[in-house]
């Protein structure tokens, strides 16, 4: 496909899934109620559901999956891999540790019903201490191998932090369901709250990430070229690692650990329209926030209790292993 | 009666009454909380060995302070129950399989209790409980006078209009028909609008549907009376927070123990939760 139709193309596409994001639900709303709902008229029911439910969800879904978009390229153009993705670093998994540790510690300190704010500030507290973390153990040496390998290690320390608790809260059946909703990421019951903590601070860091696109082209050329071209590659280095985290912190805080995402979006978008960054950026936010809100769609439309984690990778993996399989 | 019969007599009642008394376990381990609710109520004291480890968790078990004064599990898997050398284990069908394959292994005397739905399931398991421990009478006292206390409880509250009631969790699972809750509610002169709208078992409550259930009470579960706690974690879920019931805050708050007792302690909740519904019966 010639680039020049990708925008419109891609924006169609977020539109048309966030309309159908507005559309559909469990109730069977018509294409009239919808739209009265949104310009504040209809009845009290599809108002509440249009506006309080489903508009809420949709924009943090759109948010969540733009963020994860942009982090993924973000990883694969950092490492120069094609497999990186937003949890790499442990960032996600640092992010329902923290989340998972409020929850499990709740009944003790009254943390999680004291505020609606507590899991997710834990979440982004936790998804920074873990960037923090892997960034000292990769410092000495420096190279993106090392931080791979920290981000790793530090992945696994993570999930067996988080399993910790999810056992020591065995039998306290509504934590526990709690933990889930952290480990296999969903959008149920998000609220407006969770739209102002999460919207646009992931804006902002993606209108800070668009201009990094250039620097990222040169990137992939190896450090030293970049280096030759007149890139601060440790600069620059560090502007990725801190965006992407925000972003990949964001995103989970207001949405539990969402899979694939950060690793499918980007190399269909490449495949489809080439590695310039300075588009594949762009074109990653909106295909990753489409991507998320269709995903969505299908938790809400299949019987209850789908997990939006468990939908992104049921069509995130296969595509995984196909791109495995693929020859080079 | 001879003076010297008096010792034989005795001698011959003895020697037909010990094997009964041994025949009665004497090292019963209960592997779950509600069997723990239900040794409780029927054994002596002497006859228990140990109970379940949560049994003395109050968040847990109605029974907490009692199960106190009893040896408990380290764990519920089948060694921390062997440890205490059980002449009978109690378990429940819920108890994880393999537990219960390495416990029929090992050969010890093993009930699995598997009806907890409803009071006659109790009553069932109440039962086979005093055929087992030797315990009959004590079964069926309690028993009866549970069906008195149910009975009761039904003559107060002849002729209510049922409130219309759900269940509602900081995690958005409810309960639908074939519940603990729906047998609550079956007692309690209450809808489950949940079950009406034909949920079956423990399901993720549907958030838009909701709306359009318009319970008039939601039941909720929490240590504190007041039910603050969970009323806090509840204002984050958009779908509760638009309900009348939650802006006008009407919950009826039973302690988490009791909301998931599969023993007789539940007519307690059944009570509980007429109180909060109909309070004017109770004047």
């Amino acid at each position: 496909m010639k680039s020049r139709l990708a925008l419109p193309a891609l924006l169609a596409l977020l539109v048309l899934a966030f309309l159908a994001s507005l559309a559909f639900g469990e109730l069977r709303l018509s294409f009239g109620q919808v739209l009265g709902a949104l310009t504040g008229g209809g009845d009290e029911i599809a108002r509440t559901v249009v506006r309080d439910f489903r508009l809420p969800r949709a924009l943090v879904g759109a948010a969540a999956g733009a963020a994860l978009g942009a982090s993924g390229v973000v990883m694969q153009a950092f490492f120069r891999n094609p497999l990186a993705s937003p949890g790499l670093l442990g960032v996600s998994s640092g992010g329902a540790l923290g989340a998972v540790a409020v929850l499990a510690l709740a009944p003790a300190t009254g943390l999680a019903a004291a505020t609606l704010w507590a899991l997710p500030l834990a979440s982004i507290l936790g998804a920074f201490a873990a960037t923090g973390a892997v960034l000292m153990l990769a410092q000495r040496g420096a190279g993106t191998e090392r931080l791979l390998l920290s981000g790793v290690a530090l992945n696994a320390l993570l999930g067996a932090g988080t399993s910790f608790l999810l056992t020591t809260t065995a039998g306290h059946f509504e934590v526990n369901a709690q933990i889930l909703f952290w480990l296999m990421g969903g959008l149920e019951s998000r609220s407006w709250e969770h739209v102002w903590m999460g919207v646009p601070a992931i804006l902002g860091a993606c209108l800070l990430l668009l201009p990094l696109g250039r620097p990222m082209d040169l990137l992939s050329l190896g450090e030293q070229s970049a280096q030759s071209l007149g890139v601060d590659v440790r600069r620059l280095r560090r502007q990725l690692i801190l965006l992407s985290t925000v972003l990949t912190a964001l995103a989970t805080a207001v949405g539990g650990i969402i899979g694939f995402v950060g690793l499918v979006v980007p190399h269909v978008l490449r495949l489809a329209f080439g590695p310039d960054h300075r588009r594949l950026l762009p074109y990653s936010m909106i295909g990753g926030a489409a991507f998320l809100l269709a995903c969505d769609l299908v938790t809400r439309t299949f019987p209850l209790g789908m997990r939006l984690g468990v939908v992104t990778a049921l069509i995130g993996g296969p595509f995984f292993l196909w791109l495995l399989r693929r020859p080079r | 009666m001879s003076r010297s019969s008096a010792p034989r007599l005795f001698a011959l009642l003895l020697l037909l009454v010990l094997p009964l008394l041994a025949a009665r376990p004497q090292r019963v381990v209960s592997q779950a909380v509600g069997t723990d609710e239900l040794l409780l109520a029927l054994a002596d004291p002497g006859q228990i060995a140990a109970l379940s480890h949560i049994g003395r968790d109050g968040r847990f078990s109605v029974v907490a302070d009692e199960a106190k004064r009893f040896p408990s599990l380290k764990d519920s898997d089948a060694e921390s129950v062997l440890r205490f050398r059980p002449d009978l284990v109690l378990a429940a069908s819920f108890t994880r399989p393999e537990t219960l394959a390495l416990l029929r292994r090992a050969g010890v005397r093993l009930v699995v209790l598997d009806r907890f739905d409803t009071l006659e399931d109790v009553y069932a398991s109440l039962r086979i409980l005093g055929r087992e421990l030797g315990q009959q009478a004590r079964a069926e006292a309690l028993i009866a006078s549970c069906r008195g206390r149910v009975e009761a409880l039904a003559a107060r509250l002849k002729g209510v209009r049922p409130v219309r009631v759900l269940t509602a969790g900081a995690y958005p699972f409810t309960s639908g028909a074939g519940t603990t809750f729906q047998d609550f509610c079956d007692h309690a002169g209450a809808l489950n609008v949940a079950a009406e709208a034909g949920l079956k078992g423990h399901a993720p409550t549907p958030s838009e549907k909701l709306l359009t259930w318009n319970p008039e009470v939601l039941v909720v579960s929490g240590d504190r009376p007041d039910g603050a706690d969970i009323r806090a974690r509840l204002a984050e879920i958009p779908h509760y927070r638009a309900l009348a019931a939650f802006r006008a805050g009407r919950f009826a708050v039973i302690p988490g123990a009791l909301m998931s007792s599969v023993s007789h302690h539940r007519i307690d909740a059944y009570e509980r939760l007429a109180r909060a519904l109909h309070p004017e019966r109770f004047r």
